[in-house]
């Protein structure tokens, strides 16, 4: 049991198939792994390999009637339905979905007054994540007056106002060019290290992955199954290491591993 | 932070070359141009009408207008007497009351609609019979039913204008992204909550530009059916009595003051959309 709750996410023999029409369409298939808490997992695999409806699964959200789904998932003992309602889980997906008639500060604001909170709790809140996230001085701005990088910025700070247990990010950065990405990177480890959030982070980018992580999910083609499980022994800030030997060694068998799992 | 520097060295540069009062300049200049347009249209009117000798009747005069203009508004009636300014706010305020109820029963139309699609497939079919059928036409159906009054008219009006509010608010509605739901739904949000902070303000814009197009056309609804419908106050009803009594200056001189009322009417509307959009961006996503 003990062992249980020290994890945060489980996933166990979880297979996905989509019917419609009378067509079968696996999509996952035999999904094994675990996240303990606090730690930082990256999955990745060849595109349209069923991350996404995964990420799905594992998000809470209601499911549509023609998906099937064997196995179980668990999140801090929950199923992800019970977990999502219970504010568990905070979703970052891969566009910032900020709201233009609300200023920065208030889209942040947005799930503490869902929740209902007092205006003072909610304007404390606000505060210190705008400090954690570096954002102050545009808390009155209009979303789309910021970059595409500050505005995940404030969609990361929205999820974390409501502190859910674990923060599933779907591609976040990845329409940004590789400058302001890696940036990003550097700081969502930043904020991964402050809040002790536990973070699960998909991404086509095998550099990042591998910067990120401690763990890589490599999944295989449709009907997707985890192929292989990368542990990322690497000392954090990652910054000092990336022109390490044993850094590039990483980017090399994840690479590998993925050309395995594509074929 | 530098580029916002350089940004606000620009405005000032800007603003330096063109005094602020310059706009107003551009703005006299256009209504002058206007004022110059019209005046030169009514000269070659009155002269083509005087070099033709068309008769009254038929054409009247930009004279005999100002003429009618003077009796109607300058000389002194009986107390009872309305003239064609009063007759015509008359209607306008049924327009505008047939129109603020098709926009409230239209909004939560279709806000039922995109709820469900056993809801629409039920309710559409009814819906856009309204749109098929001719209002007006139907107009003495719906009069033989609930009499020829006050109730018929603005009913009229509100069949006549709720097809396309209903429409717009359910597509407006449908088209929200996704995504904006699934978070709200992971905020441990209820139905009420999700309409009040993402439904409600994303069908604004679309609600404000569905209503330049309806405000205008309320007001067609409204003189249509006090023509065939003997509701009194109207400006239709008197339109319609002119006609018949080849009173054709009072005819013209009423088409333009009701005109007139209805450009207003959308400026304000037109204005009012500008207004809100600009300033609090609703129904706008960060994609």
């Amino acid at each position: 049991m003990d062992n249980i709750q020290s994890k945060t996410l489980i996933a166990k023999n979880l297979t996905a198939t989509f019917t419609d029409n009378c067509k079968h369409l696996k999509v996952l298939q035999n999904i094994n792994f675990s996240v303990k808490e606090k730690q930082f997992v990256s999955i990745i695999g060849p595109s349209g390999c069923g991350k996404s409806t995964l990420f799905r699964l594992i998000s809470g959200l209601p499911t549509k009637d023609t998906c099937e789904i064997e196995g179980e998932i668990r999140i801090g003992g929950m199923k992800p339905e019970t977990a999502c309602r219970n504010r568990e889980i905070g979703l970052i997906l891969q566009k910032p979905t900020l709201l233009e008639w609300r200023t920065v500060e208030s889209n942040i604001e947005l799930p503490l007054e869902i929740i209902g909170y007092k205006k003072e709790k909610r304007r404390e809140i606000v505060k210190k994540l705008l400090k954690l996230l570096d954002l102050t001085e545009y808390a009155e701005y209009r979303p789309t007056k910021l970059s595409g990088g500050m505005q995940q910025k404030v969609s990361i700070g929205r999820a974390l106002a409501y502190d859910p247990e674990l923060l599933l990010m779907d591609e976040p950065f990845g329409a940004l060019d590789e400058i302001n990405r890696r940036k990003m990177d550097i700081e969502i480890l930043d904020i991964w290290k402050k809040t002790n959030k536990t973070i699960l982070f998909i991404t086509h980018s095998i550099e990042e992955a591998v910067f990120l992580s401690q763990k890589i999910i490599v999944l295989t083609k449709k009907p997707s199954t985890v192929h292989k499980i990368i542990n990322i022994d690497l000392p954090y800030p990652r910054k000092k290491v990336v022109d390490t030997p044993k850094y590039f060694k990483y980017i090399t068998e994840t690479r590998n591993t993925l050309n395995e799992a594509t074929k | 932070m530098r580029y916002l520097k350089k940004h606000k060295e620009k405005k000032r540069k800007a603003s330096m070359k063109r005094p602020r009062w310059s706009f107003f300049l551009v703005q006299i200049r256009k209504t002058l141009l206007t004022i110059l347009v019209i005046s030169l249209i009514l000269l070659i009117w009155e002269y083509l009408i005087n070099k033709y000798q068309i008769p009254k009747r038929i054409l009247p005069k930009p004279t005999d207008l100002l003429e009618f203009f003077k009796k109607e508004f300058l000389m002194k009636h009986s107390l009872r007497y309305k003239t064609v300014l009063d007759k015509s706010l008359k209607s306008f305020s049924d327009a505008f009351i047939g129109f603020t109820l098709a926009l409230l029963i239209g909004s939560t139309l279709g806000i039922l609609l995109s709820k469900n699609k056993l809801t629409y497939t039920i309710f559409f079919p009814f819906l856009f019979l309204l749109q098929l059928i001719p209002v007006p036409a139907f107009a003495p159906v719906i009069a033989t039913m609930l009499g020829y009054g006050y109730t018929t008219k603005i009913l009229i009006v509100v069949l006549f204008t709720i097809f396309p509010i209903t429409i717009t608010v359910r597509n407006t509605i449908i088209n929200i992204p996704e995504d904006y739901n699934n978070l709200l739904y992971t905020y441990g949000s209820t139905k009420i909550e999700t309409f009040k902070k993402l439904i409600l303000p994303s069908i604004i814009p679309s609600l404000l530009s569905v209503m330049k197009i309806v405000c205008t056309a309320s007001i067609v609804a409204t003189i249509i059916t006090e023509l065939p419908l003997s509701v009194i106050g109207g400006i239709g009803k008197d339109i319609y009595n002119s006609f018949n009594n080849q009173m054709i200056p009072r005819v013209w001189v009423s088409v333009m003051i009701i005109s007139l009322i209805s450009l207003l009417f959308f400026k304000t509307i037109s204005y009012l959309e500008k207004y809100i959009n600009q300033t609090y961006r609703y129904g706008q996503y960060t994609i």
